[in-house]
């Protein structure tokens, strides 16, 4: 049985690693240069020192990077990194790219790890040089050692902390957190809290990333609105309110963040159902607890379905790989299966706390008329509003009207924002407003490419 | 330290092995990547791992290039991707 695993971070490699114990032929195809995902990204290539500055949580990626390593060199599985993949088929038919020679190779199953995106933010001047989401920082810290100087960060979320301390520990603290949520918002958020263990060690170490960014003086803002970026050529200068009152700050990069979402590009595509999740406002595919989609042998696994994180990606990615055995006939066990379940569920708890406290705010879901939403085409919120009003019917009509989600990025950064816009215009549900139709191929490839497509056996 | 370099425009960018070639230019304070196609404004790298598609660039004469992606490597030739660049392009 060949398995192919889309997506090398810590769900495609839990699920690799048990599925190659069982001696099912595996291939993961993964977009970056090395193993890792996003959380654990160039972990394999760094020196000890420069891991250890980005913290323990991250350096604990180590093990199960040697233990694929391990397996890849005995080639008991397949790594196949900086493949873009483009198309993938009901039959299970995987084509990728590498360098612009693309490859073609039919499997028995897949797994989609595909993990997440940031949400889009859209405000005024979210397009200006030098304003990029704070994940980007992040990725430039693991990857070139590089942190943007004097930062303004602009957000909320557990991740928009963490890089403010990665700043600290690298020894250029951002210049000041500007953040969205308000203590009402922590009140709302403190009833769905649960006594037990994983709830208060989520807690303990969001209160050390506190402590840390308070015992570094950096200064943090919170119940920021209607954030303005005006720029020019040397900096930023970042408008908001705050209460009733007016304030700026100067800044030579501005990092935004507002939580992450599913990335559904490859399971729209195959058109696997998706579901609105109300709490984190985002489509999630729609999947079985053990991540079993309405295709027979497709399976989900990660943030890809649900944002719960690094360790549960873990776990998910492992039942979806037991799944796959026990749907095969290869291997059957379920104790194991309910095992993961139960861990998926603790932190389900822990997760609608983080869902309410820093739920995306009505001012850049729904942005000012003025404020450009679709990055790549350049379509205004005010632009969606009027072609809605003239009648246009969904997302899928709002490209014929105005490009919106037409650019080279397909609809990542503007669809969610679309489905908010007009949810809010004709006032209905996001399940009756529905999502862009996504096709393959869902990464742009020449045509010399398709027709120079390698099949591989 | 730094060995190996690449051409942006007409200047050197030296980096390091396993840098994207974004993340060299950001380095660089480079943060101007490409001319958009509808309102003619400057855009640069915004979410740095293949998503946003902001980062394009010409390599070696081909265009749409993302950034981001794309690894450093010796002796390349970039350049900022305008509007005009698609239509000279060798794809």
């Amino acid at each position: 049985m060949r398995v192919g695993i889309i997506g090398a971070g810590p769900a495609g490699i839990s699920a690799s690693l048990v599925l190659a114990k069982k001696n099912v032929q595996v291939t993961i195809l993964d977009e970056q240069p090395s193993a890792g995902g996003q959380i654990y990204r160039n972990l394999g290539n760094l020196s000890e020192q420069h891991a250890q500055s980005l913290g323990y949580e991250y350096m604990e990626g180590q093990a199960l990077l040697k233990q694929v390593e391990k397996l890849a060199k005995k080639k008991l599985l397949n790594l196949i990194s900086r493949a873009s993949v483009w198309s993938i088929t009901e039959d299970k038919e995987v084509s990728w790219s590498i360098n612009g020679q693309s490859y073609c190779q039919k499997f028995d199953a897949i797994i989609l790890a595909t993990g997440s995106i940031e949400r889009a933010m859209p405000l005024n001047g979210w397009t200006n040089l030098g304003v990029m989401t704070v994940g980007a920082a992040q990725i430039l810290m693991k990857t070139a050692r590089y942190s943007p100087p004097n930062c303004v960060l602009v957000g909320s979320g557990p991740l928009f902390y963490l890089v403010a301390c990665q700043m600290i520990k690298m020894g250029n603290p951002p210049k000041a957190l500007l953040e969205t949520q308000s203590n009402l918002d922590l009140l709302k958020a403190i009833i769905h809290l649960r006594p037990n263990l994983t709830s208060l060690s989520y807690l303990a170490k969001g209160l050390l990333m506190l402590t840390k960014l308070r015992l570094a003086g950096v200064k943090r803002i919170k119940s920021v609105s209607d954030v303005r970026i005006v720029s020019n050529d040397r900096a930023h200068i970042v408008k908001f309110r705050k209460g009733k009152k007016k304030r700026q700050i100067e800044a030579q990069t501005v990092l935004l963040h507002a939580g992450v979402q599913p990335n559904i590009q490859i399971t729209q595509a195959l058109g696997i159902e998706h579901d609105w999740n109300y709490n984190n406002h985002c489509w999630e595919p729609h999947a079985d607890k053990f991540g079993r989609t309405s295709i027979k042998n497709i399976f989900v696994a990660g943030d890809g379905v649900k944002i719960l994180g690094a360790d549960i990606a873990k776990t998910s990615g492992e039942c979806a790989a037991l799944a796959l055995l026990i749907d095969n006939e290869i291997f059957i066990d379920n104790a194991d299966l309910s095992r993961g379940y139960r861990l998926q569920q603790k932190y389900i708890q822990i997760r609608k706390f983080l869902d309410v406290l820093y739920a995306p705010k009505e001012w850049y879901r729904c942005p000012p008329n003025d404020t450009i939403i679709c990055r790549c085409e350049e379509v205004t919120a005010g632009e969606v509003r009027k072609a809605v009003e003239m009648g246009c019917l969904g997302p899928n009509q709002l490209k014929a009207f105005s490009r919106c989600g037409m650019g080279n990025c397909q609809g990542r950064y503007c669809g969610t924002t679309v489905v908010n816009l007009i949810c809010e215009i004709v006032g209905q549900t996001p399940e009756e407003t529905g999502y862009f139709r996504i096709r393959s191929p869902i990464k742009p490839v020449s045509l010399a490419e398709v027709a120079n497509l390698e099949t591989i056996f | 330290m730094h060995k190996s370099f690449f051409y942006f425009e007409d200047q050197r960018i030296f980096f390091e092995k396993g840098m994207s070639i974004a993340s060299a230019l950001i380095c660089y304070g480079i943060k101007d990547f490409r001319q958009t196609q509808v309102l003619n404004k400057p855009r640069g790298p915004f979410c740095m791992m293949g998503a946003c598609f902001d980062c394009l660039l010409v390599v070696d004469g081909i265009v749409n290039q993302q950034g981001c992606m794309r690894l450093a490597e010796q002796g390349i030739k970039v350049t900022r991707q305008t509007p005009y660049s698609l239509l000279e392009s060798k794809l």
